[in-house]
């Protein structure tokens, strides 16, 4: 049975060992760093949360979701503090969808924050299957308020990218990619 | 030695401007009756999701939090993400 301390807590002067076991935390509570310096506009000092994990990614248009080839579907999350870094190696199986759809990567483990500030650009490292005559770039990014990824061609016209279509990633199509953002 | 398998839902969480349903399920490996393995899955829901095979607690949340005005302010919001073909 562990020792209860009813109140005050305890000051510790030469520091913490942990020989075994985990240091737990109530809900809502964490690590304080308040005593170090701040940068102007922080909004918090406070470490609160960790916790890592997977996700199942799909591709998607506004219209419904691709059937995904079920051995590359799995993502990996780390949570840090209201910061989720993910990555995903996605391929699709079948579609049916209409192909002038908007494409999207559905299911991040958690809801992207509000504002502007929710978007988040994603890092692609690899790309197959993908119907890209014209060459362009494939980029993407995080939309604020959900748990997609908008897929977009990277400077496809003149003032900057759009939206990749159904038909630009085909129903085999495959991508590697990794990316942090900010959770509601 | 008696190795077992079961999954659970160890959170469940409300949150953002739509009312997103963030549920962690834990995969856990015990032997003898004692955890030797946890490993977390997340998936997300939001208002127009089906959740027709979500655990009866998650529906019930689900159920509770999307009323007809979050439905209707995701519904939009999601409209106003739908660009135009450039």
């Amino acid at each position: 049975m562990a020792a209860t301390i009813p109140t005050n807590g305890i000051v510790l002067n030469s520091g913490l060992n942990v020989a075994d076991g985990d240091v737990t935390l109530a809900s809502g509570h964490g690590i304080n760093f308040a005593a170090t310096a701040d940068a102007t506009g922080q909004a918090s000092e406070l470490l609160d949360d960790y916790e890592e994990g997977t996700w199942t990614g799909v591709f998607k248009s506004s219209a419904g979701n691709f059937t995904m080839n079920s051995s590359y579907t799995t993502g990996l999350y780390t949570k840090v503090g209201n910061v989720v870094s993910i990555q995903g190696y996605l391929a699709g199986s079948s579609e049916s969808l209409s192909d002038s759809n908007t494409v999207l990567i559905g299911g991040l483990p958690f809801t992207a924050s509000s504002g502007d500030t929710g978007y988040c650009a994603i890092s692609i490292g690899y790309v197959a299957s993908f119907a890209n005559s014209q060459n362009y770039s494939i980029g993407g990014y995080v939309n604020n308020n959900s748990t997609d990824i908008q897929l977009t061609r990277m400077m496809d016209i003149t003032s900057g990218s759009s939206d990749l279509r159904v038909d630009e990633i085909t129903e085999n199509g495959q991508i590697i990619f990794q990316c942090t953002y900010r959770a509601a | 030695m008696a190795l077992t398998k079961e999954t659970s839902i160890s959170k469940t969480e409300i949150v953002g401007d739509y009312k997103h349903v963030q549920v962690r399920t834990d995969t856990i490996i015990k032997e003898d009756d004692v955890e030797i393995s946890r490993k977390h899955h997340r998936h997300v829901l939001a208002p127009d999701d089906d959740i027709t095979n979500e655990h009866a607690d998650v529906k019930a949340i689900c159920n509770l939090v999307w009323t007809d005005s979050v439905k209707a302010a995701w519904k939009t919001y999601k409209e106003s993400l739908v660009k135009a073909e450039e």
